[in-house]
């Protein structure tokens, strides 16, 4: 479900174009707890997520103009601090991302019984999870948030952050390995209760 | 793009994660925009707290306690010619409520920082200055052992002959807000001993602070008896009760075919009472409103606030239908017997945009692919291989409706 209906999505629109801090701060308010979550994806904690949000919201406040209405305005601030936070990885990003050819990413998922005993992970908390994706390296996180959750594929996410296409598959396999490993102790505890 | 179990488990979880506004983000955003343009909606007059005031409202506050500076969170106006009219306003100790409220601006077309300061906790009812309360001193003989009506009696004919002049320890004031089955508590002087209190002339309390409800609106009566000294003082004052609102729930659906989520608007009874819509976290005001909503029941809380500051509210079950449908059938026989041949989903030619996937159950491999209105005939896409008798497969269908909603529908297809 869209988070504002058309005519009180235009009227923000209209309001943020115009500068008007009600409709803003209404904007910032809704739309926080979603976009906030984004950002914790691809931070390393919950102050670098802040910080991107913060530059993010900016973003579009300052260029609200350009919102043309062809999606949802949530969409496109969505997408607007999803950039945000490439941005912020390509900053922070001091030498070349590793690669490992040999490693490519497993196409068409795994077999029956493993798709059975991954049923585990579902009883895995929220918090859990999002606190092992931000202890992921910040290379093998954006590629993990840009495949997984923002449905890119290879070729796209290679050009986003000027990486090779084996490289966003290496580190998508790492990203997933890294995930697991980092839950398993989690899970066997579960596994055993 | 392939996402496995593991991912779809860790995607869903990642996205129901949620998180509480920070304030502090938000001040360091607005200190980095362009100052607001207040001619540019005539609803936006920003406010600012604890700054240097241009202008001071004086409030009548319904039971708040006593304050000095409000932080104003934020406040709906009006802007008439050189008037901006306050309606009301959510400080940081909400619930404030303004009588009402005008504020004369030389330049109202130019931001103004408004400071807001309580004087005092009043119930306005009682104690307004705007209406004083017929407030009677007087000094009357000990009456005991009278019912309530002859006591009344007594007091009435006695006072004419005892006036003693103003007993200024000898007042109460009313705590609460006076509407119809809402308590109020009566207060006086806790030093004085042997307190009654008689209210409408039949109900008898006891003790330095009495709460009572009243039933019925209207002008009501309340005495306050202080035996001391072998002799009695009353006090009488007149409060006014003011009757609860009576909110009702009409609705439209606004059907628009083509698309998942209809436009409902909610109205209520029109008139001086403030009205506040909630549905699924989403809260918007007024007389009529505009939510949208999913086929089904949807639940709707209203809350009216009476210009008295009584409040009502009630809930209530919106039915809606007649939105896009998408009917996705479960199982498809390719076997070329000219019955159920192909598989797709009924009702997506409807939508602005769709995509299809299906996936071998077994490996989870993708074997068809479409963003066209083309039925599957359960080949397998770049193979030679086809569907057999007793396959299963997992389909995705994402779907865009004209109202630019997105909706995913994810499920089982067999193949028989």
């Amino acid at each position: 479900m869209g988070i504002w209906h058309k005519h009180e999505e235009m009227q923000l629109v209209d309001g943020c174009i115009k500068q008007s801090r009600i409709a803003q701060k209404e904007v910032f308010s809704k739309l926080y707890g979603r976009l906030f979550s984004i950002c914790m994806r691809y931070a390393d904690d919950p102050d670098e997520a802040k910080d991107i949000l913060q530059t993010g919201f900016i973003k579009v406040f300052k260029g609200v103009e350009n919102y043309k209405g062809d999606g949802s305005f949530e969409g496109w601030i969505k997408r607007i601090v999803v950039n945000t936070a490439i941005d912020n990885y390509r900053r922070k990003k001091v030498k070349p991302v590793v690669t490992d050819s040999e490693l490519t990413d497993r196409v068409g998922g795994n077999s029956a019984e493993e798709e059975e005993s991954e049923s585990i992970y579902n009883e895995v908390p929220i918090s859990a999870v999002m606190d092992a994706v931000q202890k992921l390296s910040p290379a093998y996180r954006t590629v993990f948030n840009l495949y997984v959750m923002e449905g890119h594929n290879h070729n796209e996410i290679a050009e986003m952050l000027d990486i090779s296409v084996g490289t966003s598959k290496s580190n998508l396999s790492k990203a997933r390995l890294n995930l697991r490993k980092m839950l398993q102790p989690l899970v066997d505890r579960l596994s055993q209760e | 793009m392939t996402m496995n179990k593991f991912d779809q488990i860790i995607a869903s979880k990642l996205n129901a994660s949620n998180y509480a506004s920070d304030e502090s983000v938000w001040k360091n955003i607005e200190k980095a925009l362009p100052t607001a343009n207040a001619s540019a909606d005539p609803q936006a007059v920003p406010f600012y707290a604890g700054i240097a005031a241009s202008a001071l409202i004086l409030l009548s506050l319904i039971a708040l306690p006593t304050l000095s500076e409000q932080k104003i969170n934020s406040a709906k106006v009006a802007q008439q010619n050189e008037s901006i009219l306050i309606n009301s306003i959510s400080s940081s100790s909400s619930p404030a409520q303004i009588e009402n409220a005008e504020l004369i601006l030389h330049k109202p077309q130019e931001n103004h920082e408004i400071k807001l300061v309580l004087i005092e906790s009043k119930s306005p009812l009682v104690e307004t200055s705007k209406k004083p309360s017929p407030v009677r001193e007087k000094e009357v003989g000990n009456i005991p052992n009278l019912d309530v009506n002859q006591r009344i009696a007594k007091e009435e004919i006695e006072s004419k002959g005892a006036e003693t002049g103003i007993l200024s320890n000898y007042d109460f004031k009313a705590i609460g807000i006076q509407c119809v089955d809402k308590s109020v508590q009566f207060e006086c002087n806790e030093k004085l001993k042997n307190i009654r209190w008689i209210i409408d002339g039949v109900h008898v309390l006891e003790g330095h602070m009495c709460e009572f409800v009243f039933e019925e609106e209207g002008a009501h009566e309340v005495v306050m008896m202080v035996d001391q000294n072998g002799k009695t003082f009353s006090v009488r004052k007149s409060i006014e009760i003011f009757d609860a609102p009576s909110p009702i729930i009409n609705y439209e659906v606004i059907r628009t075919p083509r698309c998942f989520e209809q436009s409902v608007e909610l109205i209520s009874t029109p008139g001086t009472n403030t009205y506040n819509w909630s549905y699924n976290q989403n809260k918007l005001s007024g007389n009529s409103v505009v939510f949208s909503m999913p086929e089904g029941r949807n639940n709707v809380m209203l809350t009216a606030i009476s210009p008295e500051g009584c409040v009502a509210q009630i809930m209530q079950d919106i039915v809606v239908d007649g939105g896009l449908k998408v009917f996705i059938p479960n199982s498809f026989t390719p076997d070329n017997d000219g019955q159920n041949d192909t598989w797709f989903a009924k009702g997506l030619d409807k939508c602005a945009s769709f995509n299809v996937q299906v996936f071998r159950a077994t490996d989870l491999s993708l074997v068809y692919e479409t963003s066209e209105l083309k039925p599957w005939d359960g080949s397998f896409q770049g193979s030679t291989e086809m569907a057999q008798r007793g396959d299963q497969f997992v389909y995705t269908i994402t779907m865009t409706d004209d109202c630019g909603i997105n909706t995913k529908e994810r499920g089982s297809l067999n193949s028989l």
